[in-house]
């Protein structure tokens, strides 16, 4: 449905009195590998969010591929769900249920109510064999029939990016995945997603805490603070100055701190 | 922060909190009830008669009888011990088939009532453009909850004995009027705890299958049901378990389960019978507890 390529112009978006979103504008083509970073607050998640249909800009206007996102049929925002793969922070997996049983549940975009019933009761053999192909290229194919609860939480995290992959997807986003997992495994999951986007030619915008992670693996990094984009550009373009001006602490907090 | 906003926070709230106004209240409630019903605490100290009965029933506790303690027994009765069997096994059976539908309509009424079930409908009416069968159910949805939640109430408002004496005037004593009379008040006690069990069930993964792009029935089946699963297969086995005590003091009316027998051997003062069958109807209730223990571990862990 998207073919994988987003755009934002002048797009902003309001909690209550919050504004999370200012007037922002960003193009990203298919297949671009793309690290939203700033400091927490600034606005990442909500820019990841607005790509699904998840949030709603107050003004401006969101389009995937060619179609505006806020003006789309429900059976139409359905199946621009089903073709982006999301990943969070907190997983969101049903810990009760089989590795294999979550990442089928990828497939739901896709399906009517009984085609899901099956998919969940007796899986097709095709199905589990695409499933198990999945988790042999994240590194945990013998996990396949174990109980997600049973994992370790970096075992949880490559199911999570499994499912998302079973969308069969063309975009792939990530809210800081990586945020509540030790720095070494971190690094690994960065580098897998991005590999895995590159080598399928999705789409992968990723929000990173991390700077150096997202310097090391991206080839475009976009800087919020604020509800602002401050930085666009390669990571080589991200000098001394920019970084300052993406992190300093704003002046409020600053006084807070101190008294 | 400004200094006035820091020390309202740090005084916290006033000196007597509501909840100490309402703790006192419902102490204040309690006394009161005791005063109004008249309670004369030394009707609790049994008259000679009374502490006889009393020794002669406890007395028999730990000896309970192995055989009829009648003299003359018809002949072709079974054992003692045989017939208390099948008066578990008969309890056994009406608390069983009294589940089943009460189960089903518990079910039924419990998604119905649920807000979670209702809850991915309404989200989407608040969009700009929508079916007409997501609007329909957007505006239906909460009129239907609010029906199932009112039917749940008034089966359950009725006690099982209750049901009961309606069902044994209507059809006399058949198995059918006391499997019903179960069944009614527990469908409704089993809604109502399903659909808070349901609506309390973590939701990010429901949350994850709906961004994924899944119909709302398999964001509720596969997203949130598995969450609740657990604690609403343990809460239906101890249903079961009260099932088991309702069917057998359902037998005071003439229905052949253990409290049958109870009351007959009790009348015929042979407490050590009435000991045996309680303590056949104590291992049925220990034993579906270990039950439950087993089948809930493997549903958690």
């Amino acid at each position: 449905m998207t073919g994988g390529a987003f755009t934002l112009a002048d797009v902003s978006v309001r909690f209550g009195d919050t504004a999370a979103l200012r007037s922002v504008s960003l193009h990203v083509g298919v297949g671009e590998l793309v690290a939203l970073v700033g400091p927490s607050g600034a606005g990442k998640t909500t820019l990841l969010r607005l790509l699904n249909g998840s949030a709603r800009a107050v003004t401006g206007m969101v389009t995937a591929g060619e179609r505006d996102v806020a003006g789309l049929a429900p059976s139409d925002l359905r199946s621009l769900r089903a073709s982006i793969g999301v990943v969070h922070q907190d997983l969101r997996l049903v810990p009760n249920l089989r590795v294999s049983q979550n990442v089928l549940s990828g497939g739901f975009g896709r399906q009517g109510f009984w085609s899901a019933v099956r998919s969940q009761w007796r899986p097709r053999r095709a199905d589990l064999g695409r499933a198990h192909a999945l988790l042999d290229r994240v590194g945990i194919a013998e996990k396949l029939f174990h109980r997600v609860d049973r994992l370790s939480g970096g075992q949880q995290q490559r199911v999570a990016i499994a499912r998302a992959l079973y969308q069969d997807p063309r975009v792939i986003l990530a809210d800081e995945p990586v945020a509540s997992v030790d720095p070494a495994r971190a690094r690994d999951t960065v580098e897998l997603l991005r590999d895995i986007c590159r080598e399928r030619g999705l789409t992968l915008l990723m929000s990173l805490h991390n700077l150096d992670l997202a310097r090391e693996f991206f080839p475009r990094l976009v800087g919020l603070r604020d509800g602002r984009i401050v930085f666009d550009g390669a990571p080589n373009d991200l000098d001394r100055d920019r970084f300052d001006e993406l992190y300093r602490l704003p002046a409020q907090e600053v006084s807070d701190d101190g008294t | 922060m400004t200094a006035p906003d820091r020390a309202a926070m740090v005084r916290g709230p006033g000196p007597v909190g509501a909840r100490l106004v309402v703790l006192l209240l419902l102490l204040t409630a309690g006394v009161w009830s005791a005063v109004t019903l008249d309670l004369d605490l030394r009707g609790l100290w049994p008259g000679r008669d009374g502490w006889q009965l009393a020794a002669d029933f406890f007395g028999r506790a730990l000896t309970p009888a192995l055989s009829h303690e009648g003299v003359d027994i018809p002949p072709g009765a079974p054992p003692l011990l045989v017939s208390a069997l099948h008066a578990a096994m008969r309890t056994v059976i009406f608390a069983a088939a009294a589940m089943l539908p009460s189960v089903v309509l518990g079910l039924l009424l419990g998604f119905g009532g649920s807000t979670a079930w209702w809850a991915s409908a309404r989200a989407r009416g608040r969009r700009g453009s929508v079916s007409a069968g997501a609007r329909l159910r957007s505006t239906a949805g909460p009129a239907i909850s609010s029906v199932c939640r009112l039917v749940s109430a008034l089966l359950r408002s009725v006690h099982e004995l209750l049901w009961a004496v309606l069902f044994l005037a209507a059809f006399g004593i058949t198995p059918l009027a006391a499997l019903v009379a179960i069944a009614l008040p527990y469908a409704g006690t089993l809604a109502k705890v399903f659909a808070e069990m349901i609506d309390e069930a973590p939701r990010p993964a429901a949350g994850a299958l709906r961004e994924a792009g899944a119909t709302p029935a398999a964001v509720f089946c596969f997203g949130l049901l598995p969450g609740a699963l657990p604690d609403m297969t343990a809460y239906t086995l101890y249903r079961f378990e009260c099932a088991l005590r309702s069917a057998a003091v359902l037998g005071f009316f003439g229905f052949p389960t253990l409290g049958y027998h109870i009351a007959a051997s009790f009348e015929n003062l042979y407490y050590g019978e009435v000991w045996t069958y309680l303590y056949v109807l104590v291992i049925l209730v220990v034993a579906v507890d270990w039950w439950s223990g087993q089948v809930r571990r493997r549903l958690v862990t």
